[in-house]
């Protein structure tokens, strides 16, 4: 079982320009990391609450809509967010040009 | 009694005393060397180190297989979000107003290109420089100065950026032809198929990929020098691809070109005539109106209406004509008919039109630049221009810039990328800060999928390759 969750995470390094992978838990603990204990804690920390405020934005103007996915673009990397009741898969992505 | 008794002396040794035997002898030291050397006690401080606990990441128990099977349901739309990222524009160019880095043209590369032509020592420059469809191969062709006819073989040369988008020393290919190229223009949509049209009024149409027998397609387009040549969009076909080749006989062909049987046949040609005298009065009919054949020095098709397309030509003619509509033109008997595509006039320059061309951005206008230091900015339905830039120094070159709509830009004498703005139709001064040889520049071709980067072409047969931050010369011009 621990190979199918590694083999998905290696796929998704293994992506184009993806410089980092985490897996969190609904209570913002990460579980899974391809970065460093260190930074894995950082955006473990502050992307489980954005991602709940955000959730709670899309909630508050439809009910019967949810989030599915926040992507927050910066200058030097793209962070997207795919939250769900129990996880959190956050994925770094560094753009091409 | 007395008597004298003379006794002997009688002498004896000394038992007490010892003869010492003694023997001088000298003894020297050895030479001795001395050297000072100070020590200081230190000071010594106590300290006491502790390692800290690592603050390592809680963890927690999990449940790997509902783990599994969430990883796995939602990869397929995170692999999508992925590479749609991956290969997304929607970004490019894209910087923050507030982002303050200035706004510096930076020479990065330059080749000479010209120790590629024989006869180096007569002096060539680069005549067309052109970016492929897939915008990673450079096409560069360049003349040598010419007095009447051309004698020269021709040297095209093709090289392709690497993976640090910096164009290796030694081209990819060198291609060679029966005179010296004029324009050269890969396919719109085939990466390796180039066009190259010569002094002689040829064109030949090239394939790259191949390694022996490049040449796909030559005819002799023209009876005089070809000026321009540009591959369009049919109008009655959505897939097909045109040749379109202008000269100096004044006349604007188009050619099809099949990609499966590789070969150039004549559609159709276009007279582009002019009228003799500046100003026709408006009283007068068609047929009253002189109008001679000029020679044609540029054109444009409009990407957005393919049919309707601009030309230059000599006296400074500037001419709008249309595809649709043409009238067949009386007294010529070949077997492709000879066309008149004109629709209008607009204003001419009072010098020779060095470059035409439809805007990237806006459908319905154009920019001219002609030899009398002007660029003019018009729009489909005035005759007048709409903007007039007044040019301190000539420039050989000009073109819109991908995605910016407040500025052009182009190359001449100056030797460095000169930029405008369209709005206040003036220069932006000191556009690079690097110290740049100044070398009369020729041509300029920005690279269309990477806008920032911009190869430049000189007199003294050099390309230069320049990193130009667009977006940022764009803020300076609002």
């Amino acid at each position: 079982m621990s190979n199918e969750v590694e083999e998905t995470m290696k796929r998704i390094q293994s992506h184009k320009g993806v410089v980092g992978t985490i897996v969190v838990n609904s209570e913002g603990i990460p579980i899974k990391t391809t970065l460093d204990n260190t930074t894995t804690v950082q955006y473990a920390g502050l992307i489980s609450s954005l991602a709940d405020k955000a959730r709670s934005v899309v909630r508050d103007l439809d009910p019967s809509n949810d989030l599915t996915f926040l992507r927050i673009r910066s200058k030097k990397h793209e962070i997207m967010v795919a939250p769900d009741k129990e996880f959190i898969l956050i994925v770094v992505q560094s753009p091409t040009d | 009694m007395f008597g004298l008794k003379h006794n002997e002396c009688v002498g004896f040794e000394s038992r007490w005393k010892v003869k010492k035997v003694s023997l001088v002898g000298s003894t020297q030291t050895t030479e001795y060397t001395k050297t000072d050397m100070d020590t200081n006690t230190s000071d010594k401080k106590d300290i006491e180190v502790q390692t800290e606990s690592q603050a390592s990441a809680p963890t927690c128990e999990v449940d790997e297989e509902k783990l599994a099977a969430w990883l796995k349901k939602i990869y397929p739309s995170v692999k999508k979000e992925l590479d749609d990222n991956a290969h997304s524009r929607a970004f490019r160019g894209y910087k923050l107003s507030t982002d303050n880095s200035d706004a510096n043209c930076r020479l990065v590369q330059t080749l000479d290109v010209s120790t590629h032509a024989k006869d180096a020592a007569v002096g060539c420059h680069v005549s067309a420089l052109s970016w492929n469809s897939t915008n990673k191969t450079l096409g560069v062709a360049y003349t040598y100065k010419h007095n009447s006819w051309c004698y020269h073989e021709g040297v095209v040369v093709f090289y392709t950026l690497d993976n640090d988008d910096n164009l290796p020393e030694a081209p990819r290919m060198k291609l060679t032809t029966e005179s010296c190229v004029a324009d050269l223009r890969f396919h719109s949509v085939l990466p390796a198929i180039v066009a190259a049209g010569l002094f002689s009024g040829g064109i030949v149409v090239w394939n790259i990929q191949r390694d022996d027998e490049q040449i796909v397609a030559k005819v002799d387009g023209h009876g005089d020098g070809i000026t321009q040549l540009s591959w369009i969009a049919d109008i009655n076909s959505v897939k097909l691809v045109l040749l379109a080749s202008a000269g100096l006989d004044g006349l604007l062909s188009l050619w099809n070109f099949s990609p499966v049987e590789f070969g150039l046949s004549l559609k159709e040609r276009h007279q582009i005539r002019s009228p003799l005298f500046p100003k026709p009065s408006e009283l007068s009919s068609e047929e009253a109106v002189k109008k001679a054949t000029r020679a044609i020095t540029c054109f444009n098709f409009s990407v957005h209406s393919p049919e309707m397309f601009v030309v230059g030509t000599e006296g400074g003619w500037v001419v709008q004509c249309s595809l649709l509509g043409t009238k067949k033109l009386p007294g010529k008997s070949e077997e492709t008919p000879v066309l008149d595509s004109v629709f209008k006039y607009h204003q001419p320059h009072k010098g020779e039109v060095n470059s035409i061309s439809f805007s990237p951005n806006r459908k319905d206008m154009f920019m001219t630049s002609g030899s009398d230091l002007e660029i003019r900015i018009y729009l489909i339905e005035q005759e007048d221009p709409a903007q007039v830039i007044f040019l301190k120094s000539a420039l050989n070159c000009v073109a819109w810039v991908p995605y910016e709509e407040r500025i052009v830009c182009g190359c001449g004498k100056n030797g460095v990328i000169e930029i405008f703005q369209l709005v206040k139709g003036k220069a932006i001064e000191k556009t690079t800060r690097d110290k740049v040889k100044t070398e009369i520049l020729t041509q300029i071709e920005i690279n269309r999928t990477k806008s920032n980067i911009v190869a430049v072409g000189t007199e003294n047969g050099h390309v230069q390759m320049w990193r130009v931050p667009w977006a940022l010369f764009g803020n300076m011009a609002s």
